[in-house]
Formats: structure tokens, sequence, C-alpha cells
């Protein structure tokens, strides 16, 4: 599903600094992994190139069949349409859109038809246990379900790739396990690829493997019980 | 799109409702002053044009000459082969006392015959007009269109008060004519004499002011041209009215073209605001965007959304823009008909129609004005990465590169500027175009680098006298390097306009002043008309014996003046007795001397010429002047040149003994009166107003009155260069405002924890304010040697080409001193807003902010 | 003495012969139109005549407007001289009107004077069809008729007026001035040779557009004279007519009279 080679990305600046450097990294589709490492052991970084937001300074980062590095701009804002989801700590939810309409809004920006668009809205907010709160605005709900609607969110494209940063960052811990077994039903039940960068031991635990970053290269990548569970 | 139009931008603007209102009204203002302009133009010019076509009736051809036609010239004309018809006019506008009625064409015909000439719409018989003969017999006699009479409630034998070059007259209404044809001239507000009635009404002696001509069947227009020309002779003008139209029609629209400078402006103020606000919106969205990056919005969808936004700005603004110009447009036809009757002697009367062709155009430019001012803020929102979601710093701007190459290519543009200046390789409206954009492209390069420059010393300077404020302020301004040139950009342009523009009014006023001075010297001018261009009245000459009889006065000299074509510009050719006037009048000599002047114009027959006159036509001392009398071509040689204001186009002296011996006409415009010594100057004036009452007109002022006049008629002719100093004022503080405010929402986070750090809001309030002298400093710096070059400009080369005239340079050190005062006036008032939302901002949602 | 005649009998004939020739009409009918016309001119020709004239113009809607004027003439058809002043209403008191007949079968020359302006105005000859004043006469017709400046024809006779008429038709020539008419129809009475009608052809018109009717005709110090003297614009559907008063005829007239200087004159009769 996803495969890094030889991955280095360096930013310019008065300084250069190295985020990555020359990673390499196989995960499988269906798997479920957490990337843990300290402040500025190049966790985003990854996360964005995973993601296709950014590309490598050098190396190969091929997602879903597709190598992401030669891809334009546009190109790879339509991998992202189709093939990736996010979910963030802050939840990034449009303020001023209904749940219903946060949930659609990458439906309609992939221009998919209307009555499809409200199926599967119905559908994954159904599936995040929100179907009763599609008519309120985020700053209605409360923090575990704001998540949640990005998870929603996430879900309404079928991406079979899931990138969540921090996600149960902002929640309290009851919340975020709350959202940890959504996510580990949502990996079981679709067979999506769930790819967490977190702090949260705990969050970490709820993954089957735990790649841990430090400076910019792989320290650790062992596997945990918590997948299995 | 629609989804996202619908849901993300109609609530951004539900949220931000002020700022969508204030960018709405951006393009609403630009568009309305354009529509409003337009179609005051337009109907002006086609108003005009159709009062020129519906008065001439069947006239085929128009014979006029400056100062008159003389009664005698229409039987000479109906004397000559191919002549059906002819009919003398005489044409005048005058406003009634009520003076909501609007003003009043007067069209002086002679009733025994006009009908060869004109539709009376009498409906087939003379029921309308009560009484022909009672009409002829009595010299208050008028005819009024039924339209007219209605709106002032008059019935035949009613009579109304007008106010007339001679005062205040009353006139009676002994017919009505139906509105058809000719009745319709000047929106109906027509008011038809007979004209030997309105040679006395009007001072035009036994002349009219131009003689209708039908021809006779099979007689070509181009050959009967060619008669009336030959017989005729040089000074007479022989046109169709249909050129005579398209020519009245052509000095108006080029007097009106004036406006579209406003009316640019206006819309550049447009664009500017909206540039600002779409620049304050996508910082605003910045993270919205970028999390639409992150779920798959391509950057084209994104720099859509912003243009579709513009769009449906600039189609709200077109339309309510074009239907608040209709209720302008009124008002800019009564200025610009005020103006182009004073200065031409035509207007047009009646309600603006709004063409289909300007609401398209106002449509299409607040349209276009819309999408260029969101053009680049939509680009710079469809470059913010999808990262941005995530990024958790703030938002850096790249400094801008490359600023060696701007630096030497704005030098370049600048310096040639001034080079072409000094010596202008090609004349007219391309010179002035040209020097305009390499000028304003130098400006725009080298702002940048010069504001950043100024900054890095006014910054540690101002941090010296208030710490924080001056870190803070100058964090802000050296941080987005784009941002701050781009206000200071738009400043130093509107200061330099205003320096610009101000410096040359400065000059100009004070050129003539300086005139009016040397130039004005006896004690009472008793003039016969109000209006400086185009005198509706004209003094007899044998008022001068009489004024000399008046106890109290010494001497007394008659000024004449007429505005001949000469080599196909208006100059002025005036006549006074000379040998008076130079013991009193002190002149500037360019070439020759008084001694010369005295002898060649009073023994040898010779002119002199204004120094604008000399440089415009090259004419120096010694060359001749080839003017058109009635009596044929008279050449005059130059014995002096003299620096005079009478005239933009050029002035002609002569002494007035030559003026009667060629023009045969001894009216007068103004009588020069000197006292006796020990004669009080008030009595005098208050014998001669009494002696004049009721029989002609009786402005008689005092030196200092006249001055004072012709001081508020300049003024009043600067009254729209002083429109467009407010506007480009408006800009700059329009400009301190947004920045300001996008600097504010650029750095929430910043202030936020600055405010947690315990700073005060009046801290941070001090800071903004800093930050908007600073800004305002800058710009003022910046304009003050663009400003003065761009005066020197319009003085120099610019004045010389349209005028001849140079004028003297004067700084404009009341304006520059008005600015000092005002500029941190406004640029604190500016702060005020953007300082009141940093106070407000509440700490922990703006450290949540990114 | 009878030579004389004789030459001027001869050349009278070869004049109709000519003008037969031309007209291609009946040749006795053209001959005996022009001695009728200068028969009756003969006839009627006074040295002087002045009157006082009351004006009526009623409109087609009915509405009357009076005026008051003297007239004044020397002199006969064409070379007559005459002078009208208004006297009433105050309003137009002075406005004067004078015809001076020209040589050479010329249009005359005419001037309008107003008191108001102080001054004159000449009537163009683009203004003869101008109404006089307001009335239903022209300025043409303000003439006297000199059939010298006709082409004239005897069209037959018919009864006017209970009088038996001869009709005569008189085509301006155009060479001597212009004519606002095409032709104009007039009825003489038989016995006396006197106008008692005239129509009145406007150039393109096939119907008589004015009609002018004299009637109340009397003898005053062996003239005959109609007292009345009635014009109509037959479409407009407006008459005028003139009373004619104080007739007088022969009584000489004032030296300077029929000029400029006493038409300017501020009440100058």
């Amino acid at each position: 599903m996803l495969k890094l080679h030889d991955v280095t990305k360096t930013y310019a600046g008065k300084s250069e600094v190295k985020a990555l450097a020359e990673i390499n990294l196989t995960i499988g589709a269906g798997e479920m992994v957490a990337i843990m490492g300290p402040s500025g052991s190049g966790k985003s970084t990854l996360l964005n190139l995973l993601g296709g937001l950014d590309v490598p300074t050098s190396g190969q980062v091929v997602v879903a069949g597709t190598d992401l590095a030669g891809k334009s701009e546009k190109g790879r804002s339509l991998f992202r349409r189709s093939k990736v989801s996010y979910i963030f700590q802050a939840y990034h939810l449009m303020p001023t859109l209904k749940v219903s309409q946060n949930v659609a809004l990458p439906l309609h920006l992939a221009g998919m038809a209307t009555g499809e668009i409200e199926e599967r809205v119905a559908r994954v907010l159904k599936e995040v246990g929100l179907e009763s709160r599609g008519n309120h605005l985020p700053d209605e709900l409360s923090g575990g379900e704001r998540q949640r609607v990005a998870i929603a969110r996430a879900l309404a494209t079928d991406a079979p790739l899931l990138l969540a940063d921090e996600p149960t960052g902002n929640l309290d811990s009851a919340r975020g396990e709350e959202i940890l077994q959504l996510l580990k039903t949502i990996n079981r039940e679709r067979g999506t690829t769930i790819v967490i960068v977190t702090h949260d031991r705990n969050a970490a635990s709820a993954c089957a493997r735990l790649i841990k970053l430090r400076d910019g290269k792989v320290e650790g990548d062992s596997a945990l019980s918590g997948g299995a569970a | 799109m629609r989804f996202l139009l619908r849901t993300l931008s109609l609530s951004y603007v539900r949220r931000h409702l002020a700022k969508t209102i204030l960018t709405l009204l951006g393009v609403v203002v630009g568009v309305a002053t354009f529509s409003s302009i337009e179609s005051a133009k337009g109907t002006l010019t086609k108003g005009i044009r159709s009062t020129v076509d519906r008065v001439a009736g069947k006239a085929q051809l128009q014979i006029s000459m400056e100062g008159g036609v003389p009664e005698e010239v229409q039987e000479q004309v109906r004397a000559l082969p191919g002549i059906r018809a002819t009919s003398p006019v005489i044409e005048q506008i005058v406003t009634p006392e009520k003076g909501e009625l609007g003003s009043l064409m007067v069209i002086g015909i002679d009733l025994l015959g006009d009908r060869e000439m004109r539709d009376y719409g009498f409906e087939g018989d003379d029921a309308d007009l009560d009484d022909p003969l009672l009409f002829l017999a009595q010299p208050d006699s008028a005819i009024f269109t039924r339209q007219f009479a209605g709106k002032a409630g008059l019935k035949i034998g009613d009579s109304i008060a007008l106010k007339v070059p001679k005062g205040v007259k009353r006139v009676t209404a002994r017919g009505l004519l139906t509105p058809k044809g000719f009745a319709e001239a000047f929106g109906g507000n027509l008011m038809v004499v007979d004209v030997y009635a309105a040679q006395d009404l009007f001072g035009r002696g036994r002349r009219f002011d131009r003689i209708d001509v039908r021809l006779e069947d099979g007689t070509s227009v181009a050959q009967e041209t060619a008669t009336l020309v030959k017989a005729l002779g040089p000074a007479y003008r022989v046109e169709t009215p249909g050129k005579r139209g398209e020519q009245i029609e052509k000095i108006v629209a080029n007097f009106v073209a004036g406006f579209n400078v406003s009316s640019g402006f206006a819309l550049a103020i447009g664009i500017f605001l909206i540039f600002n606000a779409f620049n304050v919106a996508v910082n605003r969205r910045r993270r919205d965007i970028g999390t639409l990056r992150a779920l798959g919005a391509t950057p084209r969808q994104v720099q859509l959304l912003f243009l579709t936004e513009a769009l449906v700005i600039g189609i709200v603004g077109g339309l309510l823009g074009t239907l608040a110009g209709t209720t302008f447009s009124q008002a800019f036809l009564k200025m610009m008909g005020q103006t182009s009757e004073t200065l031409y002697g035509v207007t047009s009367s009646g309600t603006v129609r709004l063409p289909p062709l300007v609401v398209l155009q106002s449509m299409l430019l607040g349209i276009v004005a819309s999408l260029v001012g969101a053009w680049g803020p939509a680009l710079t929102a469809s470059r913010i990465p999808p990262t941005e979601a995530f990024a958790k710093g703030a938002f850096q701007a790249r400094p801008p590169g490359r600023s060696l190459v701007r630096v030497a290519a704005g030098v370049v543009a600048l310096g040639s500027t001034i080079l072409m200046a000094l010596r202008p390789p090609f004349g007219g409206n391309p010179f002035i175009f040209t020097e305009l954009l390499l000028g304003g492209a130098g400006i725009v390069l080298l702002v940048g680098p010069l504001s950043r420059l100024l900054l890095l010393c006014l910054v540690p300077l101002a941090t010296r006298f208030a710490p924080v404020a001056g870190r803070l302020s100058g964090d802000a301004l050296l941080g987005n390097a784009r941002r701050t040139s781009g206000t200071i950009m738009a400043m130093a342009l509107s200061l330099t306009f205003v320096l610009g523009l101000g410096g040359y009014m400065g000059s100009t006023k004070k050129a003539l002043d300086h005139w009016m001075v040397d130039a004005l010297t006896c004690d009472l001018f008793v003039r016969a008309s109000a209006n400086f261009n185009r005198p509706d009245f004209l003094f007899p000459g044998g008022l001068h014996d009489e004024l000399l009889k008046v106890p109290g006065v010494r001497a007394v000299e008659s000024f004449r003046a007429t505005r001949p074509l000469y080599q196909g510009h208006q100059i002025q050719v005036t006549s006074i007795e000379i040998a008076p006037l130079l013991e009193r009048m002190k002149y500037d000599f360019t070439q020759g001397n008084v001694e010369t002047m005295r002898r060649g114009l009073t023994q040898e027959g010779k002119c002199v010429v204004s120094d604008n006159f000399s440089r415009r036509y090259k004419l120096g001392v010694g060359q001749q002047v080839e003017l058109a009398a009635p009596g044929g071509k008279v050449r005059f040689t130059i014995a002096a040149v003299v620096r005079d204001y009478g005239s933009d186009q050029g002035t002609v002296l002569m002494d007035r003994t030559q003026f009667l011996r060629y023009w045969q006409d001894d009216r007068v415009d103004i009588y020069d009166v000197s006292v006796l010594p020990g004669a009080n100057v008030a009595q005098v004036r208050d014998l001669i107003r009494a002696r004049l009452a009721g029989r002609y007109p009786a402005l008689v002022s005092t030196r200092q009155e006249f001055i004072a006049e012709i001081t508020k008629a300049i003024d009043a002719f600067y009254a729209l260069t002083r429109v467009t100093l407010f506007l480009a004022l408006l800009v700059a503080f329009l400009g301190i405002v947004t920045a300001l405010l996008i600097s504010v929402a650029e750095r929430t986070r910043e202030i936020g924890i600055l405010k947690a750090l315990g700073a005060l809001p009046a801290q941070l309030a001090r800071g903004i304010v800093l930050e908007a002298l600073l800004l305002a400093l800058v710009g003022l710096i910046l304009a003050l040697p663009a400003g003065n070059l761009f005066a020197s400009f319009m003085e120099g080369p610019l004045a010389e080409l349209f005028t001849g005239w140079i004028m003297p340079h004067h700084y404009p050190w009341e304006i520059l001193l008005q600015l000092l005062v005002a500029m941190p006036l406004i640029s604190a008032f500016a702060a005020w807003i953007p300082a009141r939302q940093a106070g407000r901002m509440k700490i922990v949602e703006a450290i949540e902010y990114e | 003495m009878f030579i004389n005649k004789l030459i001027r009998n001869a050349l009278l004939g070869l004049t109709v012969v000519l003008m037969s020739a031309l007209s291609d009409g009946d040749v006795f009918a053209g001959a005996d139109a022009r001695a009728l016309l200068k028969e009756s001119e003969s006839r009627h020709r006074t040295k002087t005549q002045q009157y006082a004239g009351e004006l009526t113009v009623v409109n087609k809607d009915g509405k009357i407007r009076k005026k008051g004027w003297k007239s004044f003439r020397e002199g006969y058809s064409g070379d007559a001289k005459n002078l009208i002043r208004f006297t009433d209403p105050p309003e137009v008191k002075g406005v004067g009107f004078l015809s001076l007949s020209r040589p050479g079968g010329q249009n005359p020359d005419q001037w309008l004077y107003l008191p108001s302006m102080k001054r004159e105005r000449r009537i163009a000859t683009q203004d003869r069809d101008s109404s006089f004043v307001g009335t239903d006469f022209n300025y043409e017709d303000m003439e006297e008729f000199d059939h010298e400046k006709y082409k004239v024809a005897l069209q037959g006779e018919q009864t006017v007026e209970s009088q038996p008429c001869y009709i005569i038709e008189a085509i301006p020539f155009e060479k001597s001035g212009k004519s606002v008419y095409e032709k104009k129809i007039l009825f003489l009475r038989k016995d006396n040779l006197y106008l008692l009608r005239e129509d009145l052809y406007r150039k393109g018109d096939k119907e008589p557009s004015k009609r002018m009717i004299l009637s109340d005709l009397q003898q005053i110090d062996g003239h005959w004279v109609a007292r009345r003297m009635e014009m109509k614009e037959l479409k407009k559907g407006s008459t005028t007519t003139v009373l004619l008063k104080e007739i007088v005829f022969d009584r000489p007239q004032a030296a300077g009279r029929f000029t400029l200087q006493n038409l300017n004159r501020e009440g100058g009769d």
C-alpha cells in the first residue's frame, strides 16, 4: 500500500534542516500503524509525504501504486481526493458549515452527484454514530463528536488510506478511547490502511505496528498486540 | 463549486458582513462614478447635438462669425443665387428666477418669415400664438413650449421672471408650442422670442448669432458653401448644422473628457479596495483553504472559488453601481451642463437616460475591476500549500527577490521620464501617456526597495522613543515586505498625485495672482457680462462717453475681447485704448519693450502677442500674425511679446482704433474706469451703477472685487481637481486601514501571545498606530520628490504643450504643511479599527488560531 | 397724331398675336381678358385713397380678434404706395406697414414698423406668404393687383352674389418677382368691371386655398368702392374681414408720407 524508498526531505532556510534522512518503509494494505517520536523527529513531515501534501527532496514515495514524487500539484490534489483521507488533531472542520455539509465537502470537491453525496453522508454519519447531528454546527458539538465528524468526512470518500495526525490530542482519555475504537473498527471492517501519528502511548497501543522516529530516521519498527485485540 | 460558494463563501460573507459591504461599496462607488459620468456625458453631448439639429430645422447651412453676424449680411446672402430662404437666429441660455425650472434656452428668430426654416407645431394654425400682432408689438412677448408652460404653470398672458444680463426681466407668454421637432430642442425648456427683441435683451447690437440658410432645390450644399465663403470672406464660418453640432459636441466632449480622470480614479479605488478586501479574506481563510487543499481541492478550484466570489461581487456591485449611477448622473449632468454652459454657451437640459451600452459597459467594468482586484489574492490563495492545514507556526512571507534588478529598472524608467520631459521626442497625448506610464512604472518599481531602506532607518529611531511599540510595528512592517511595500506604493502614488496636482494648481494660481496685480490696475471695472469665457452681453461703444461724464471719473478705456479661430485654435483677440493703458499698466516683456509696444500699437498699426501665443505658433517680434477680419484677412506685425494669462490658447492685443477699423464693431466687454485723485471709488461705482440700471447689466466692481471674482472663477475651474485630490487622500486612508487589518489578522497568534505575556491593549494599540504613522511617513517621504517631479512636469512640458505657458515653479509648501498635519491624524484614525480589534482579541482564541 | 395712334394699335395687335401664340389659348379670350382688366384699372384708378379700417379676424374655433387701422394710398395698381398704421387696441397702436411698388413688375418693397423696437423690418421675398400680422392676408395679398404681372385669360362668365361676372384666370409671370400663388381666378362684375371675388390657388393646390370677397359696393366721390373686404383661408377655416370707413378719394397726401422716415416716426401717419 505504502512504500518509501530512500526518502529524504530537507527544508531550505538560513540553515538547511534535514527533516527526514533516507527513510525506507513499507506499510501493507489494511495495516494500522502508529508513528511515534519526539518533536522534530520528522513525524509530521512523513505524514505530509504519505498524504501527497508535500514531495520529498529525494527518494520515492509510492502510495497505492502511485509514485507521488513525480506528480504535479494538481495530480497530487486529484490523488488525495480519491486515495487519502485525513484526521487532524484540531479537527479542521469548517466552522460555518453544518456537520453534514462538512462531511459532504470532499465529495463536492470531487464533483460527485448530489443524490449520491446525500446517501453517502447519511451512511458515514451513521457509521460514526452521529446520524442525529447532521444539522448541527461543529461549535455545538463536544470535542469527541467533532473528531467523529472529521472521521466521517474521512470515510466519506472511501479512500483506502487514512492518515491521522494526533487524533486524540485534544480529547480526554475516555473520548480518546472511543475514537481509537472507532478507528480500529474502521480498519477491521473496511480494511482501510490507517497511519496514526501520535505522542500518545495509548493511541499507539491501539495499533498493530509501531514505528519510532528520531532525528529523521527510523529508530524502531515493531509489532504490537493492540492490533490483534 | 456551487456548493462551495453556497456554503463556504456565503458563510464567510455572513460572518464578515461589514467587510463584504465595504468591498461591494468599492465596486459600487467605482461603477456608479463611471456610469453616472458616462451617461451624463452621453446625455449632455447627445442633448446638445439634438438641440442643434432641432433648432436648425430645415436649415442646410449656417453662417456665423465671432462677435456676431451683422444684420446687413442677411440681405447680402438673400441676394445670392441658390438661396431659398434665410433666417436670423440668436441663441442664449438663461435661468428663470425660479431656479428649479432649470435653464431655459432662448431662441430669437424672425417670426415673420421663419416658417421656411422651422416647424412650429402650432397645430396647423395660429390659435396658439394668441395674437401675432400683439406678439410683435410687445417687446416682452415670448412663446413657450407646452411642456415648459405646464411645468411653470404658465397660461397665455401670464408672465414669468427671467434672469437676463440686464437683470431680472419679466416676459409674457403669448403663445405655446406643441412639443414636436423644434419644440423638443433643449429638452423642451425652450422659449422663442422675436430676434430683434433678443438683440436688445442680450446686447447683440445690430447683429445676429448666425443666419440659417435654406437652399433652392437643385443647389448643392458644397456649391452654395463655396459661393457663400467667396461672398462673405474668411471671417465668416459657413457650415452645415451637422458639422456645427459635431464641432460643438467635440468641444464639449473634450471638456467632459476631464471627468474620465475622476471616473478612472474612482475605479482604481474600487480595484484597490477589492484587492485589499480579498487579501484580508485570503489571510483570514488560510487554514480553511489549507484544509480544502488537504481534502483534495486543486489549486485551480481554490482560485476559481475566489474569482467566482469576485465575479458575484462584481455583478452585484456593477448592478448596484449602475443603479446608484442613475441617481448621481443627474447631478453630474447639472455640473457638467453648467460648466459647458459658461464655457461654451451650450448645454443640454432634461433627464439623463441610461443608454444600454453604458449599462453593459458599467456591468462589465464592475466585473473586470472586481476580477482584476481579486486576481492576485486568488492566486495567492491557490498557492497556499495543503500543509498549511497542519502548520503550527506563523505564516512566513517570503521576502521579495531580485531587488537589484528592480531598482535598476526603476531608475532607468524614472530617468528616462525626466529626460523625455526635458526634451520631448514627440508631442500630444502619446507623450503624456508615455510620461505617466514610465514615471508610474519607475515609482512602482522603486517604492518597495526604497521604503524598506527607509523603514530600516526609521524603525530603530522609533524604537528608541517607544521601545515596545517601536519593535512591534517594526516587526510587523519589515516582517511582511510585500504587504508593506504595496501599501506604501498606493500611498506614495496617491500623495504624489496630491502634491503634483496641488503644486501645479498652486503655481498656476500664483502666476495668475501675480499677473492680475500687474494687469488689473484701474479703479473700477464696468462689465457687460459675468461670464468671462463667453460674454452674454456687450455694451454699445457709445457708453464710453457717457461714463466719462460721471462725476469723479478721470478716464475710461474700452476693452473688447473676441475669440476667433487661429490655425484651428480659439485664440483671443483683445483691443483697448493702448496709450492710456500703458500709463497705468506694467507689462512683463519677453520680447520688445514699452517703447516698441507704444509706438507699434498706436502709430504703426502693429500688435502685441502673449508669451504663450508666441511659443505656440513660433512667432516673435517682427513677424506677422494673420487674422481673419470681416473685410478679409489682415496682417499685423508683432511689436512685442508680453506675459499674459488672458487665454490658454494665446492672445493678440491691438489698439482699439485698429479693431474698430478692421472689425467694424464698436461693442465693448469691459470699461476700465479710473477715478480722479481723491474721488471715492465706492461712490463713483454707485453712481455708475445707478446710471446703467435698467438699461444695461450693471456689473460694476472695484479692483479688489474684480480680482476676487476672477480668483473665484479660477477656483471653480479647479474644483474638479480638488475632488480628485480628495479621492487620492481617500485611497491613502483606505490603504492604511486595510494594510493594518491584514497585519493584525496575520499576527493574531503573535498578538495573543503578547497579551498572554501581559501586553496591555493600549500598548498594542500604540504599536499599531506607530505602524500606521510609519507607513504614512514613508509614503510621504517617497512622495515628496515624486510629487515635485509630477508638478514640474505639469507646469513645464504639459502646460507648454496645451497652453504654451511655462508656469514658474512654486513648491506647494502649504499642501505639504497640510499633509504633515493631516497624515498623522488620518493614519491614527485609520489605525483605530485594527487597534481596537487587536485589543479585544481573546487570548485563548488567538493562540489557538494557528 | 393719327400716325402715332396707328402705330400704337399695330403694336398692340402684334403683342396680342404674340401673346396668344405663347399661351396657345383662346386668342380672343386672352385679348378680352387683358382689355377688360385694363379697362377696369382705368375706370377705378384714383389718385389717392384713405380710410379707417376695422379689422376682424375670426379663427376656426370662432375666436375673434379686432384691430383698427388707418390706410393711406397714393397711386394705383402698379404704381401704388400704401401706408397702414394701427390705431387700436392700445397694445398695438403705432405699428405701421409701408408698401412701395417698384417698376418693371418687380415685387414691391415692404416694411413693418414696430414701435417697441423703434425700427422697421423689411419683408423679404421669402416671407411673402407669411400672415400679415396674424390676419388671413399674407404680404403678397397686401399688394395692389396689377394685371401686368400676370398672364390673363377669360374663362367664361358666372353670376356672383346675383351679379353677372367675367371669370378671368391670372397666372403670375415668374420673371417679375416671385408669387406665392400658382394662379388667381378673378370675378369681375360685368356692369362696372369691379372685382367681386378672387380665388387664390397656392402653388401645387388644385382647389382654391383662399378666397377674397369684396362686397357692400358703394359709390363715393364718384368712385366705386367695396366697403367690405373678406379673406377666407379655406383650409384653415378662418376669416379676416376689413370694414372700410371714412373713405376719402383723391385727397392730396402729405409729402413724405410714404417714406421709411415717416414709417419710423412714432405715430407718423
